[in-house]
């Protein structure tokens, strides 16, 4: 079945017009690089976290 | 999947370069961007579920953006920072003694509560006050502090990432005896570990802006990670604004009970060495303050806040229950009371404003030692409303 | 992990842009040998840099001799400072112990005082690098000969701490062709690695912990479809956090220009044990497959060799993974998978049937492979009364 899928994926893929084809390729990467952008920006907020909380105590 | 040809692979290095780039300066843009926009409507006080107990770490634009939200240009602004006693631990948010406050000084002021649980009186607040006094020139800081206590120009551990945020994005003022000791913070092995790559990341934050997005993500978005006191996967992931302040009230709980065996006893130690450390009896049986903790407590008070913002800062003393005070002997309180008098002598004579409350309140003032109900709380409130008036007129603000 | 840790960042943005600014032939990989061994210092502390110094000499001195004996004597050290740091203790309590309480309480109070409080960083993988090479060099491969070269195969920092294993040919065909030019692909495979990486480690990999951790203390409790949701969670979460990291590792190598060996392919879409075992934590599997189940006659001497190789190789690979029974159980419930594995289609009847359905509709294949693969998780986290009593609760009893 995911042999099938990845086998009519290819096909379809190469009978898309050439600059279309380039078109979705850059589409993708750049939308690629915008995600690991937003992950490695998070990262850095998450290292600055402390790994345990401020646990407040009403005494 | 079969590999595309050379010609039409799916990866384009430089595309995703590109990406990477752009994504990373959109989240820069956007980062600054919320970092100016109060994202907390009906912003009353910092509950649990927005600061550091589940891993929230309020920015100083998130701070600043609550202040300009919620006061206006023509209005006197009104910081209240401090701890859990000014948080209102134990009254409810729509009976929290700020807002008695509010309501006592009129729409000529604008009280906002930034305090936070477990904060020194030099901690986010102070620093957001600071950040914002070229916009809200007329201002007054108020805290709490307890006798003979000083605050670390720099914040408490705990909350040092807003004293971080704010100084690495150059918001303060210039003070001295603040850089030397952030100097000396960096210069020693700390017990918090990872205490000094938050000085490093903040550093790189003021150009980044990655907390001001992040934390903008967490309030408005989803939360990204369960903690110790959000461990249920099932809310963890909720936007923390979606999170109500549900403080409990301490009238709800009969007095008889606010003052249980279980914590009575550990209590009223506490409460009898309140100010123990600072005094020794002299020949004749007077308590007489340590000169090294009278020292102490001097340089303390000269070095918490910048000299030009000394005069609009307020020190509210703090006293214990008189459930527990009560029960001490005449001595300790007699030396509880020196204390106070040595407090509001020192803050004054530094400049600052001082005062102290509890002197007059009753048992059911109090929830437990030291946090006020809401009756406690509105009589705090008059108290500090009266002195608040008080700074304005001796600085001017009233006249303009 | 050390890859969330500010130091690590700061020494990444450090170190990668300078390795680039250095001339190909005025240091730059001496500068990278540096950086590692200062990665090394930092994370492993000084008693974690000495056994690894020691090996390192003692692998690279046997290596360059060619000579059987002293490799094969090199190996033996290997494989002792790998038991002595890691399995000293399980080995006292699981051989002397049983024999002789006093004895076991005094050989274990005798290896607890040697023994630094954690194993030196790294030595599961190092060592198996080691064994590796020298195995590789007895028979007939070509020695390291350049120090620098061997330096960099011991400690290179991506793949030093947690894999994958590597195989020495490749690493130095990568490092000699790799680390040339600087070029916009391997930034961009490797940038967009690492993210994915993290993606795969902290935001799901780390939830899915929490998880767990609320979950699993009250498994018994929980609704049926529940406990197969925290079971479906604890078979991503080690998929997702295991490659997650193999992934931090190959990005941060590839933009050094080298290409790591893959861990993972995919190995929840394995249809037989023999394919998960392709798919999964690939480089230990073909270490176990070339340096323990082929020495021991592999799949040449028959069906009951063929088998008692398997459950050997395994139960050892189970214990690699750490000093304790219930990885060896999970280790020979793998063993023993395989082993049905590769023989059930001789069972007249039964067998042919079976096979019949599998290549009919591979589905089946493909759940039965699953469902023993993650039931295995079971064995592997918990130990074995607990994971038995889970496996019961999935089956609703």
């Amino acid at each position: 079945m995911i042999s099938l899928i990845k086998r009519s994926g290819y096909r379809l893929w190469q009978k898309l017009p050439r600059p279309v084809a380039n078109l979705i390729t850059h589409a993708v990467s750049i939308s690629a690089g915008l995600l690991v952008a937003l992950i490695l920006h998070y990262l850095l907020y998450r290292f600055g976290l402390p790994s345990k909380p401020f646990i407040y105590v009403v005494f | 999947m079969n590999p595309p040809s050379q010609t039409t692979r799916l990866f384009r290095p430089a595309s995703f370069l590109i990406g990477l780039v752009l994504g990373f300066l959109a989240l820069v843009l956007a980062g600054r961007f919320v970092g100016h926009t109060d994202w907390h409507p009906n912003f009353v006080r910092f509950h649990p579920h927005i600061t550091s107990e589940t891993l929230y770490e309020p920015t100083i634009g998130e701070l600043s953006s609550i202040i300009r939200a919620n006061c206006r240009p023509d209005q006197i602004l009104v910081v209240v920072g401090g701890n859990s006693i000014f948080q209102g631990v134990g009254q409810p948010v729509d009976r929290v003694w700020t807002r008695h406050l509010q309501e006592l000084l009129g729409d000529r002021y604008a009280v906002i509560n930034l305090a936070f649980r477990g904060a020194y009186a030099t901690d986010g607040a102070a620093f957001a006050a600071e950040a914002m006094r070229k916009e809200f020139p007329r201002q007054i800081y108020l805290a709490n502090i307890a006798p003979l206590n000083g605050s670390a120009p720099v914040g408490s551990d705990t909350y040092r990432f807003m004293f971080f945020d704010a100084y690495y994005k150059g918001l303060l003022t210039d003070f001295r005896a603040r850089d030397d000791a952030l100097e000396n913070f960096l210069a020693h092995p700390h017990i918090y570990e990872g205490i000094h790559a938050k000085t490093r990341l903040a550093k790189v934050d003021a150009a980044l802006r990655f907390r001001d997005f992040w934390t903008w993500w967490s309030a408005n978005l989803f939360f990204t990670f369960p903690t110790e006191r959000t461990p249920d996967i099932r809310t963890a992931f909720k936007p923390r604004n979606a999170f109500p302040d549900i403080e409990p009230d301490f009238e709800t709980i009969p007095f008889e009970e606010r003052f249980s065996d279980r914590f009575a006893q550990a209590e009223m130690e506490i409460a009898r060495n309140y100010t123990a450390i600072y005094y020794e009896k002299d020949a004749a049986g007077a308590w007489k303050l340590f000169s090294d903790q009278e020292a102490g407590f001097h340089d303390n008070v000269r070095n918490a806040f910048p000299d030009e913002l000394k005069p609009r800062t307020l020190l509210v003393v703090s006293r214990n229950s008189p459930y527990y005070t009560r029960q001490l002997p005449d001595d300790i309180r007699a030396r509880d009371e020196l204390a106070i008098r040595h407090t509001l002598a020192g803050w004054r004579e530094a400049g600052h404003a001082s005062i102290d409350y509890g002197l007059d309140f009753a048992d059911t003032d109090y929830g437990d030692r030291t946090h006020l109900t809401v009756s406690g709380g509105r009589k705090l409130a008059k108290l500090v409303a009266a002195e608040i008036e008080s700074m304005s007129e001796r600085l001017g603000y009233l006249s303009r | 992990m050390i890859f969330t840790t500010y130091w690590f960042l700061a020494f990444a943005l450090i170190v990668i842009p300078v390795f680039w600014l250095i001339p190909a032939n005025l240091g730059r990989l001496w500068f990278l040998a540096a950086a590692c061994a200062v990665f090394h210092t930092y994370f492993a502390g000084p008693a974690g840099v000495a056994p690894i110094a020691i090996l390192m000499a003692t692998t690279y001195a046997a290596g360059i001799s060619r000579r059987s004996s002293v490799i094969l004597a090199a190996v033996v050290l290997a494989v002792l400072t790998l038991c002595f740091y890691k399995y000293s203790l399980f080995l006292i309590g699981a051989v002397v112990t049983p024999l002789s309480p006093e004895w076991g309480e005094l050989f274990a109070r005798e290896a607890g005082a040697l023994l630094p409080s954690a194993p030196p960083l790294g030595v599961s993988f190092f060592v198996f690098e080691f064994v590796h090479y020298l195995l590789e060099v007895r028979r007939g491969g070509e020695p390291i000969r350049s120090p620098l070269k061997f330096i960099l195969f011991s400690i290179f920092f991506p793949s030093l701490v947690a894999g994958p294993i590597k195989r020495y040919p490749q690493f130095l065909a990568s490092l000699e062709t790799g680390t040339r030019r600087f070029s916009a692909e391997d930034l961009a495979a490797g940038m967009g690695r690492i993210g994915l990486g993290f993606f795969k480690k902290i935001l799901l990999a780390d939830n899915l912990t929490a998880m767990i951790e609320q979950y699993q203390p009250s498994f018994g409790e929980l609704e049926l479809w529940g406990r197969w949701l925290v079971f479906a969670a604890i078979a991503f979460r080690i998929l997702l956090d295991f490659s997650g990291y193999t992934d931090i590792a190959i990005g941060f190598a590839r933009l050094l220009g080298v290409k790591l060996p893959e861990n993972f392919n995919w190995p929840y879409l394995a249809r037989s044990l023999q394919e998960f075992w392709q798919r999964w934590h690939i480089s230990l599997s073909s270490w176990i497959r070339d340096y323990i189940y082929i020495p021991l006659g592999g799949s040449r001497h028959g069906v009951v060799r063929r088998v008692l190789n398997g459950l050997i190789a395994f139960a050892l690979c189970g214990l690699w993974h750490g000093p304790a029974w219930n990885f060896v159980a999970w280790g020979v419930y793998h063993g023993v998978g395989l082993g049905i594995a590769a023989t059930y289609h001789s069972i007249p009847g039964l067998g042919a049937g079976l096979s019949r359905v599998f290549e009919r509709d591979p589905i089946f294949a493909h759940i039965l492979t699953q469902a023993f693969v993650w039931f295995g998780w079971l064995l592997f986290f918990y130990p074995v009364p607990v994971a038995l009593q889970m496996a019961k609760l999935l089956i609703g009893q």
